[in-house]
């Protein structure tokens, strides 16, 4: 226990007494900290929990003007015509599908390019380049869709170009198959060089005189990437990825409606689009709600298994 | 932090290596050149794949209305005409819309730093009691939400922030998602130099601001960037909560005047003259290039604060 | 001396008594507007608006505006009835057959007006609304709100004119039969040059061909009083076959289905041009014949664009799709307003309906938003300022801004005339003497949770089908199979539902 000079009358008597007094002394000793979080506290409480109360709205017939408590009860009756609807299995699918290729494909692409970026010498081309590759992140994904009409449609350049080298058209608004590689695609070219902010912030905090030393002990260019500057993001890395795990059910609905027609819908009905098409357009508010829940049980799950994942293979994971 | 000596050149093997002044230094064998020139013409090619798109809208707004009517697409305007922007500086409603998006940018990008870092930084300190929990109240507020209704029934009826812009700068205070980002690289600053201030005498909120926020440039820079192009892009909050027109900032009116275009013609009345006729696609592309522009440019100038090895030096120093 | 204090006494009780009958006309409503000219300032009340000082001059009326920016109407309407302090006393509710205006008014949240619609006596322009427009708003047979009159018989055909005669149709076709046999004609002119200007958004053209044809819109009750889809009927697949012969003799761009509803107007405007007529709303048919003139030096009285309407099929019916059930939303007054306050409420929108009412919402006032001019019609500037209209419109929109959303018109139109050209006053005619041709969905007030559930996902499908059909991507079977898909996954229960609520009111 302790020891020292202590007062005879203030010596703890029971555990109870031993941690109220540890408590306020961590208290005491952190009161900047805990001061300092009192304002973030208060935001969470207020705008995000005060609010949770719609989650209710999932449960019953949930009309705006009789409001949370006069609504009619229904239970899990929206969760039970979800399922009922024969074809949740397809929308679960297409989710996951495209969520996969998504992380496959997007998710590395802009620790790729920080890792290009950071091996250019050339301040003012890297500057320069830097800013004409994040453009595309501040244009609407509506005029992406419609730039990728005009130049993948039968009359586009790119069209044309690969009818010439292969021999065959490519169906690239219509086909299926091709529909998943557009959608990958254009977030790819739409979001990298945004993407890479984040890692070439992580990127500083390397220290120079690691390359030095390990220039000196004869490293090469490759061996330096994978010993130095890896590790140093790889902790961003895990943490992105385990944050990312969280939206593998979120497709968003714009993009794929922009890009979905007659001919390719069967790949492009997500669990968003469904959500939106029947749920959002046809103002069916619980049912919304409800389909929102699972999704969002399912989020958080992902996220915490994944952390203990990166905990047990030695990583610093989210917290 | 005493200056460094630059070393230029190093005896390696028995031969002499110059260091450029770069990053990871130069080794001159032929297999680096080559990925150097590899590395700089796929950079290049990328940069210009996306930087056409905007060359592309600049022009476009700068066309005439029945060139980009009857021209299947086109860069370069066979006429050129400035009538889009006339159109829309004709009303001193966009300056005006303009001044208030700088303002919400600012007031709320301020607000935003504020509190993310006043809870990433004791969040980034594993020994203290009650992290756990909070953690896993962030985590949670994450993914679940009560939904659009709730939150706009709390700021409307409940807090009276309607009609102001504390209600488009308060909900939104803290992204949960950049919170954590920042507290790990909170995480990242070594103890040794939080312990030395300790030594020196400061408390915690003396090492935040004197020691750990100078280091963090990079990263405050970063989500300061993310949270201004946030709040300038945002519409939706402005769309909801605002009654009087005079305060709209500039997203939410060039919104409006794209959007409309589209709704449906039984909107509108059937006595409106003006009725369904969409905004002519050169205002389109010019209202683009006003939205967006000016925002765009803001990086280069933060460029200043991804400076390498601003930490390097301070154990030493 | 105490008779003039006597009588100043008097006096000042007359004035008193008098301006509290005058306090009492006063009434103080908000109202929310959808705004579509957010990019205009709005000048109010208080700030001296000339069209709102009228109204309150000619009513006791004075108007507290919310606007709502048009693109978030819908999110916004939502909104506003959850957040019942600051519920507005009337307000514009889109559909008029949303799910949320259905659920709100079942949850009392407006004042029922069957009553005072009916009452010819003291609401004379309320009374004098159309019937079937009333009877296709009306939720569980009351009526919850004034609907905001659109163009009923809007739906038809344009084409270039000029093109048709070139395979002997200088006359416009008589009948459905001659119609198709004119656009195979026409599909033959030239390879690049297709008939049918189609995009994404078929259910315009494959409506308006297939109702022409004789098939009922979505769903038609046949002859023992059973309800079936509309794609069951054999006019409806006649007309898809035809559409089919007519894309493979290449009257239609074979890749429609990718183009954006926005760039529809594309394929009329571009230079070379590619298609020569649509299936969609007339109004666009006057408004392409305008732009022609104006950018491609078309002779105003030889218009080269022609409407068509109203076309009997082979059985010598007459059918018009319907591009919207007469009503674009309506007005509605919330339980914001009390009791005793609601004759009076209800009285301004009667007047608001009136010539005055009509011309003060939709036009503004005379010589400050809107001119007569020397040859009798109503124009936005005054004369011989044409090159000043875009001023004259920036200062209208100040002063009128969204107004005329607030615009019921269920009377008709009584708003000065405007200017016709010849194709506009073909149109104008066409709405009054084609509104009795238009159809109806049978079932369009029947409640349906399985359509609201899914509904939209698996008509979407069929729709889809359709167009790989139309397109020749699947056969006749490969259509079949999607329709047994649509039965299965909830085609049934909708139908089974329907059939029930029709059941109950025989």
């Amino acid at each position: 226990m302790t020891t020292g000079v202590i007062k005879r009358d203030t010596l703890p008597r029971t555990h109870k007494d031993r941690y109220w007094r540890k408590l306020r002394l961590d208290i005491l000793k952190n009161k900047w900290l805990y001061i300092m979080l009192i304002p973030g506290l208060i935001y969470f409480l207020v705008f995000k929990y005060l609010p949770m109360w719609g989650i209710i709205i999932g449960f019953e017939d949930y009309s705006p003007f009789l409001g949370p408590f006069k609504s009619a009860w229904k239970g899990l009756y929206w969760f039970q015509r979800f399922f009922s609807t024969k074809k949740w299995i397809d929308y679960l699918s297409n989710t996951l599908i495209l969520s996969f290729m998504s992380i496959v494909f997007t998710f590395p692409a802009p620790i790729i390019l920080a890792l290009m970026l950071n091996e250019i010498r050339s301040i003012r081309y890297k500057k320069l380049t830097q800013t004409l590759l994040y453009m595309p992140h501040f244009i609407s994904i509506v005029i992406v869709v419609s730039i990728t009409y005009v130049i993948f449609g039968t009359d586009g350049i790119i069209y044309k170009l690969t009818t010439q080298m292969l021999g065959h058209n490519i169906d690239y608004l219509g086909d299926p198959k091709v529909f998943r590689w557009m959608i990958v695609g254009q977030a790819i070219w739409k979001e990298t060089g945004w993407g890479t902010i984040i890692f070439l912030a992580a990127l500083t905090n390397v220290d120079t005189q690691l390359y030095e030393a390990a220039m000196i002990d004869g490293a090469n260019r490759a061996q330096r990437l994978w010993h130095i500057t890896l590790p140093a993001i790889r902790s961003t890395i895990v943490l992105l990825l385990v944050l990312r795990m969280g939206s593998v059910l979120d497709t968003g609905y714009e993009h794929l409606i922009l890009m979905s027609n007659a001919l390719n819908r069967s790949v492009s009905q997500t669990l968003d689009v469904f959500v939106y098409q029947n749920g959002i357009v046809n103002g069916q508010l619980s049912y919304t709600t409800a389909v929102g829940l699972m999704k969002s049980l399912v989020s958080v799950i992902l996220v915490v298994t994944s952390n203990k994942i990166a905990h047990a293979l030695g990583e610093e994971g989210l917290y | 932090m005493a200056k460094k000596k630059e070393i230029t050149s190093v005896q390696l093997n028995g031969k002499t290596v110059n260091l450029n002044g770069g990053p990871v230094g130069v080794y001159r064998t032929a297999g680096s050149v080559a990925f150097d020139i590899f590395n700089y013409v796929i950079i290049g090619l990328a940069a210009f794949t996306t930087v056409m798109p905007i060359i592309y809208i600049i022009c476009n707004s700068f066309a005439t209305e029945l060139e980009l009517q009857t021209r299947p697409m086109f860069i370069i305007p066979q006429t050129w005409s400035t009538d889009a922007y006339k159109y829309i500086f004709a009303s001193n409603k966009l300056l005006r819309s303009f001044g208030n998006s700088v303002l919400i940018t600012v007031c709320g990008t301020a607000i935003n730093l504020f509190f993310t870092v006043t809870m990433a930084y004791p969040l980034s300190k594993k020994f203290l009691r009650g992290r756990t929990p909070i953690l896993n109240m962030v985590i949670i507020s994450m993914f679940f939400s009560g939904g659009m209704i709730p939150g706009y029934v709390v700021v409307s009826s409940w807090l009276g922030m309607r009609g102001t812009y504390w209600a488009l700068l308060l909900p939104g205070a803290i992204s949960a998602y950049n919170m954590m980002i920042v507290k790990n690289f909170f995480q990242g600053i070594p103890q040794e130099l939080e312990e030395s201030a300790a030594l020196d005498g400061c408390n915690d909120l003396m090492t935040l601001i004197r020691i750990v926020l100078p280091l963090s440039l990079p990263v405050l820079a970063t989500f300061g960037l993310f949270y201004a192009v946030g709040h300038w892009n945002s519409y939706f909050g402005a769309m909801i909560y605002l009654t009087d027109d005079k305060m709209y900032p500039l997203q939410l009116i060039l919104r409006n005047i794209i959007v409309t275009a589209e709704s449906s013609a039984s909107d509108m009345s059937l006595m409106d003259p003006n009725f369904v006729e969409p905004p002519k696609q050169s205002i389109k592309m010019a209202v683009i290039v006003v939205a967006t522009v000016p925002i765009m440019c803001i990086y280069p100038f933060l460029q200043k604060y991804f400076v390498k090895g601003v930490m390097v030096g301070a154990l030493k120093g | 001396m105490k008779k003039i204090v006597s009588l100043f006494l008097c006096l000042a009780l007359l004035l008193s008594v008098m301006s509290f009958a005058v306090a009492e006309e006063d009434l103080t409503l908000n109202v929310m507007l959808p705004d579509f000219y957010s990019d205009s300032d709005w000048k109010t009340l208080e700030d001296g608006n000339p069209v709102l000082q009228k109204i309150y001059e000619a009513t006791g009326v004075k108007l507290n505006i919310t606007w709502v920016p048009n693109s978030g109407y819908g999110e916004q309407t939502t909104l506003t009835l959850a957040d019942i302090k600051n519920l507005p006393d009337i307000m514009v509710m889109q559909g008029p057959r949303d799910a949320i205006m259905i659920s709100s008014a079942r949850a009392g949240a407006f004042w029922d007006l069957t009553d005072f619609v009916a009452d010819a006596q003291n609401y004379p322009n309320l009374a004098a609304g159309q019937k079937s427009t009333y009877d296709n708003i009306a939720i569980d047979g009351r009526l919850y709100g004034i609907y905001r009159a659109r163009a009923y018989a809007r739906a038809g055909i344009y084409y270039r004119n000029d093109y048709a005669a070139q395979v002997g149709y200088a006359e416009e076709p008589k009948t459905v039969e001659e119609f198709k046999d004119m656009c195979l004609k026409m599909a033959a002119i030239d390879p690049n040059i297709y008939v049918f200007n189609m995009c994404k958004y078929v259910a315009g053209t494959i409506g308006i061909m297939t109702v022409m044809n004789g098939a009922p819109y979505q769903y038609g009750i046949d002859a023992e009083g059973k309800i079936y889809p509309a794609f069951e009927d054999p006019a409806f697949q006649e007309a898809l076959d035809y559409m089919r012969d007519l894309y493979a003799a290449g009257g239609i761009d074979p890749d429609f289905m990718t183009i954006e509803s926005g760039n529809w107007n594309d394929a009329e405007r571009s230079d070379p041009i590619k298609a020569l007529m649509r299936l969609d709303c007339l109004d666009n048919g006057y408004r392409y014949e305008e732009w022609l003139e104006e950018n491609k030096g078309v002779d105003p009285a030889n218009p080269v664009v022609s409407l068509l309407t109203a076309l009997p099929d082979k059985n010598g019916n007459i059918q018009i799709w319907p591009q919207n059930t007469g009503a674009s939303g309506e007005v509605v007054i919330t339980k914001a307003v009390p009791e005793e306050k609601l004759p009076a409420v209800v009285k301004f929108l009667d007047w608001c309906n009136s010539e005055e009412g009509q011309t003060l919402l939709n036009c503004g006032l005379k010589d400050v938003t809107y001119w007569i001019q020397s040859d009798g019609y109503r124009y936005t500037y005054p004369e011989g300022e044409a090159e000043n209209s875009a001023t004259y419109a920036a200062t209208t929109n100040v002063i009128q801004h969204s107004l005329n959303q607030l615009g019921m018109n269920v009377n008709g139109d009584l708003t000065p005339p405007t200017a016709a050209t010849l194709l506009r006053s073909e149109y104008n005619q066409n709405l009054i003497d084609n509104a009795k041709y238009v159809i109806a969905n049978p079932c369009l007030t029947f409640d349906s949770e399985t359509n609201n559930l899914m509904g939209a996902t698996i008509n979407q499908e069929v729709e889809d089908a359709q167009v790989q059909y139309i397109a020749g991507k699947i056969d006749l079977e490969g259509l079949k199979a999607v329709y047994a898909d649509w039965y299965a996954q909830g085609g049934d229960m909708i139908l089974s539902e329907y059939q029930a609520e029709y059941d109950k009111l025989k």
